[in-house]
Formats: structure tokens, sequence, C-alpha cells
């Protein structure tokens, strides 16, 4: 398994920079997604690592060595584009066994590998067919066997379930996890689609214009966002915004509200205009003659309800705050009803405005 | 994309043909005796023997003349090697394939970079590669000549092909850069990602790609080199006779047309109709598809 180290990249386009000094490392046999919206510069990034684009500055490392100079066909590397890029004049037996003969693997090896794979994704029965007579889930999973036969030393996807209708998405994002997992190859995928990033993704890299924002594990990205541009990204509603009083090892943010405690905002700066965020399944709400001592507890009003993937969403205003809270008890308030609210300290996440 | 407005320009036309109103009708009609009209009197006149204004038909045919002459009459004289058809023939064919060939060899890269790359003084390039379309022929043929003189290669094989590149290759490159400009090059990131390197790439992916496209390409540098007459006549000085310079030595005579002119004429349409035939699908899906160089 290798090491995919990306230090300082920088790709600039005439003065138009597109990537701006990327640092990243994924982890031997883990998987990386790069999320961010279109044109901030992902599929730029993933071209320098296929060496289909030179970098400005900057290095691309396969286990600690530089492969900035190693021409993409001999990266030993795979890579599945957002169209699937099959070649339309070979049928589907030719196309996964491209790779190996590129390498002059042995017939009978290639027949024995072919036979494997197309059985892992499922299309032995299509081994003749042309890519013009396959759906495009099947294609997918062609152009994803012809990647994956030549052991590939890293993977590298590009939104490659974007050109799928809903449900097939949902089958391909577990199918490309099982086979990321069975077969332990570093992988770098790219997506715009925040679900589908912390569905696959063993860590998250978060990128604007070109820089990479923020770096960590889907549930930090989730729950602790570093920036409002983040938190917008990642649908983070409960956005409150106040200034920051710190005391000793707990913060208080002054908001509309009034002072709300929280846990970990230690870190930034006394006085600071600052934002606390809070997912809306990590608010309590109950009703209005529930204990109101405690920090961070609300008297408010349901403002409306939606009933949305099995559970109940409630937009609650309390005390100048508008707050989405997610229900997943059977309770049901209606609208217009006082209830309480209550945010654990440990929940709220506090970043500079 | 190329695959669905191939089939689109298929169906328009099928549908053309279903319902045409009366001016589609008359408009038809007027194409095909302007094409065909004119091999009709061609096709008489080779197998006449007398054909005397005003007359509709001949009044003596050459099968009935046949057994009395002395010399060989009308196909016979054409078939005969005294009249050079067949070496002009060959001489004709021998040159458009070597033509054909050298002249894709050239373009295919030439119009890969003129799709794809971005670089300075490209306009200018697109630009002086219309120049040998727009200069007359004989003054770049005399230009040429004086030069090939004094390289020794005026009269030879070599030279014609040569002088043969100039009209040949800015066509070329024109139909092979629209080819190009349609086939996406993420084809060929594929295979190099895949561990092919540039040149297996060319010969597993990009040309069986772009096939049909050259096909038809080929197709009309062979057309066009079977039928260039003033550049043949200038360098080839009459030692290497092509169908083209044969016919005009045979008509440029005088007024009258004779049988043996007229076989000839009719020999010099048979290279271009032959490969018209056997290119036939590619020309119908590629180039009328396309436009010419789009
Ligand atoms: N070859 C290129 N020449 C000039 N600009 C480019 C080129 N490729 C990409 N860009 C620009 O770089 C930016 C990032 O592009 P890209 O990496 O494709 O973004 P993403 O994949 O995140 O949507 C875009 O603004 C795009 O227009
Ligand atoms: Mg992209």
């Amino acid at each position: 398994m290798t090491e995919l180290r990306l230090a300082a990249l920088v790709k600039e386009f005439d003065d138009f920079t597109a990537v701006d000094h990327i640092d990243l490392t994924v982890a031997p046999g883990s998987l990386v997604a790069l999320l961010g919206p279109s044109g901030c510069g992902k599929t730029t990034t993933l071209r320098m690592v296929a060496g289909l684009e030179h970098p400005t500055a900057g290095d691309v490392l396969f286990d600690g060595e530089s492969v900035v100079g190693v021409p993409t066909e001999r990266r030993n590397i795979g890579m599945v584009f957002q169209r699937y890029v099959l070649f339309p004049h070979m049928n589907v037996a030719k196309n996964v066994s491209f790779g190996l003969r590129m390498r002059r693997v042995s017939a009978t090896e290639i027949e024995r590998k072919v036979a494997e794979v197309l059985e892992v994704v499922q299309l032995q029965d299509l081994a003749r067919r042309f890519p013009s007579q396959l759906s495009g889930g099947q294609q997918q999973r062609v152009a994803i066997a012809r990647t994956v036969i030549t052991d590939p030393r890293v993977l590298l996807m590009d939104e490659p379930l974007s050109n799928l209708d809903a449900k097939l998405r949902e089958e391909m994002r577990a199918f490309i996890t099982r086979l990321q997992r069975q077969l332990g190859i570093t992988t770098l995928f790219v997506t715009h689609d925040q679900v589908e990033a912390i569905e696959l993704a063993d860590r998250i890299g978060v990128m604007f214009d070109g820089r990479l924002v923020q770096f960590g594990t889907p549930e930090e990205i989730f729950n602790r966002p570093r920036t409002k541009r983040v938190a917008d990204f990642m649908g983070t509603n409960n956005l409150i915004p106040g200034r920051l009083d710190v005391q000793r090892d707990a913060s208080t943010l002054v908001s509309v509200a009034g002072p709300l405690q929280c846990a970990s905002g230690a870190h930034h700066v006394s006085g600071e205009d600052a934002i606390a965020t809070v997912r809306p399944e990590h608010i309590d709400i109950g009703t209005p003659n529930g204990p109101l001592q405690g920090p961070n507890r609300f008297t408010g009003r349901i403002d409306d309800a939606v009933y949305y993937g099995g559970t109940l969403t409630y937009r609650v205003v309390a005390d100048g705050l508008s707050l989405q809270v997610r229900d997943r008890s059977t309770r049901r308030f209606a609208v217009g009803e006082e209830v309480t609210v209550h945010i654990d300290p440990s929940h709220l996440w506090v970043f500079p405005e | 994309m190329i695959a669905r407005r191939r089939a689109g320009t298929t169906e328009i036309r099928r549908d053309d043909r279903d319902r045409l109103g009366p001016f589609g009708r008359f408009y038809v009609t007027f194409v095909v005796v302007a094409v065909v009209g004119p091999f009709i009197p061609l096709l008489i006149a080779s197998f006449a023997f007398r054909w005397n204004w005003p007359d509709l038909l001949p009044s003596r045919w050459w099968w009935e003349a046949r057994e009395t002459a002395r010399l060989p009459l009308g196909w016979d004289y054409v078939f005969s090697p005294v009249s050079r058809v067949l070496e002009s023939a060959g001489n004709t064919v021998l040159i458009a394939l070597l033509v054909t060939l050298l002249c894709t060899l050239i373009s295919l890269p030439a119009a890969r970079v003129l799709a794809r790359e971005r670089f300075r003084g490209k306009s200018f390039v697109e630009f002086f590669l219309l120049t040998p379309l727009i200069v007359p022929e004989i003054a770049v043929g005399l230009g040429i000549l004086v030069t090939f003189i004094q390289l020794g290669l005026a009269g030879t094989f070599t030279g014609i092909i040569l002088v043969h590149l100039i009209p040949t290759i800015p066509y070329m490159v024109r139909v092979l850069t629209s080819v190009f400009q349609g086939l996406s090059r993420d084809y060929e990131e594929q295979a190099r990602v895949l561990g092919a390197g540039p040149l297996r790439t060319m010969w597993h992916v990009t040309l069986p790609m772009i096939m049909p496209g050259v096909i038809a390409g080929g197709l009309f540098a062979f057309l066009i080199s079977s039928n260039i007459f003033l550049l043949t006549f200038f360098i080839g000085r009459g030692r290497i006779e092509t169908l083209p310079t044969l016919l005009f030595s045979r008509v440029s005579g005088g007024g009258a047309l004779d049988a043996v002119a007229a076989g000839v004429a009719l020999i010099v349409c048979i290279p271009g109709i032959i490969m018209l035939v056997l290119t036939e699908r590619f020309i119908k899906e590629e180039v009328f598809a396309k436009g010419f160089g789009g």
C-alpha cells in the first residue's frame, strides 16, 4: 500500500491560480475525499497527481518519493473520470484488459484476471458487449474494473457518481466503499456532494478557491467546521453569531439570546466576533414545564414543522434565535406550541466570524 | 455527440426523400441531370465511329467499323499500349496512393496540434494553410518548377508527389483538425493513465477512434491528387503522364470529340468512382455529417 502526499502543490493557468499550496496526505489504503464547490480546483489537483497536468510548484510524492518527473503511463495509477470514457471500439473484456495488455501481461494471465475482476463488478455476462450497449451504472462498473485490474498504487476518482441517478448513486457508493476496503487501495476521491464525502471517506479535505480550508474526519468536518464557509457548505443550519468571552477552560458566546456556554472555544481570543454552531439533532426539545436551570436552556415556540427522512424537523424561535431542531423521538409538537430547548455545551462549536 | 449528430443528418436526408415538394422534385431532377447528363454524350461518343452534327445518334458505330479498319479504333485504341492510357492510369493511381499516405502521415500530427494546443501564431498557421487554395496554381507551379529543375526533381515521380502535397495537405489538415476536435482528449488521457505511452495511445485508441474521418479525408486527398492537371503537367514535363495530362494532350489538338478522347475522359473518372464506392459508408457518415473542415 502506498502513501500519497501532496506538498505545497500549486497550479497556475496564465495568471489564474487554480490550486494554491495544497498540503495533504492520504494514508496507505485509506480514502480521502476532496470536497468543494465546482471550480475550486479539485479536478486540477487530481490531474496533477495523475501527471496529466504539471504542477507550477510543489510536489506529489508516492511513499515519500517524488513522481513529478514520472510520465503518467509509468506512475501506475488508476483514474476514473467523471464521464466513464470507455473506449467505444472495444468490448467490455477488451476495455477491462487494456491496462494489462499495455503492461504486456501474458494472454492466459489476462484471461484469468479479466474473469476475476468482471466477477467482482458482477459483469461476467456482459464481457462481449460494447460500451454503447450498457447502462450508465454498468459503464461505471466497467470503468472501475478497468482501473483496479492493474493493482494501481493510487486510485483517483473524479466525481464518478455525478452522472448516475439517485438510487444508482447510492448503490455505487456502497459498491465503491466495499471495493476500496477489500482491495485496500490508497484513494483520492473528488466530489462536490458532502453526503457522498461523509459516507465514503476516512478523511475529508474541504477546498475553496484552490485552497485546502479544512482537513479531518467526516465527523470533525461535519460537527466542527472551522469557518463559516465550511459550515455553510456542509449544510449547517444553526449559526449563532455573537462575541466571545473566554474564561479559563470554558468560554461564553454572548448572543442575542444571552450568554451561551461553549466547551470548545478556548483557543479563540476573547472579545472576538465568533459564530457558534450546533447540529439540529444535537438540540434537545421538551415541554415548557421542563427544568430551566443549567446553561443553554431557552423557552421558545414552534414556528414550523417538516417531516423529512423519517424524522421531524422543527423551526423553533427562542429569545430572538431561530433554531432548527431534529427530534427523533415519537413526541409531536404542534406549530405554535411552547417548548423548551436545551443545547449541551459540548455540542456547541465556535469558530471565528 | 458525434453519433447523435450523424444520426440526425441521415434522418433529415431520408425525410427529404420521403416527401418532396414540387420544388424539391425539380431540384433533385436538375441535380441528377446536371451530374449525369454530360456523361451521356461522352459514353455515346466513345462507341461512335462517325457522329455528325446534328444527328441524335452516331451514323456509324465503332463495332461496325472495327473489322475493316487498319489501325485500332475507339476502345481498342484506348486499351492498346500506344495510347498510354493504362500506363497513365497506373501512374495516376500510384501517385494518388502515395500522396494520400504521405499527406495523412504529415497531416495527422499537425491537425492534432491545431485542434488541441494553444500557441502563439496559431491563427497565422491556420491562415498559412489556406494560401495554397487561394494563390493561383499556375503561380505556385512556375515557382516550384524553377526550384525542382535545380534539384533534379522535375520530371520525376518524387517531384510530382511532392507537388501534389501542396493542395492536399491544407485540405487534409482542415478535415483532421475537425476530427480531432470531435474526439475528447479524455480517451487519450485514460489510455495514458492505464499505462499506454504516447505511441501506443495513438495506435490503440486515437487512430481507431478517428479512422472514419481519416478514411474520408484520405479519399478526398486521393480524388484531389488524381485530378490535378496543371501541377503534374508542369513538374512531369511530359515524361510522366497521368490521366488528366493525357486527356489534355488528346483534346488540346482541336475541337472534335473523337471516340478515343471520349474513352479517355471516361477512364479518368474511374479511380474516383472506385474510391467512392469503396468508402461510401465513411463518406456518408463522416464528411457530410461534419461538413467540410468545419
Ligand atoms: N486548462 C485550463 N486552463 C485554464 N484554466 C483552467 C484549466 N483547467 C481548469 N481551469 C480553471 O481552474 C479552476 C479549477 O478547475 P477544476 O480543477 O476543474 O475545478 P473543479 O474540478 O473543482 O470543478 C476553474 O476556474 C477552471 O476554469
Ligand atoms: Mg471537476
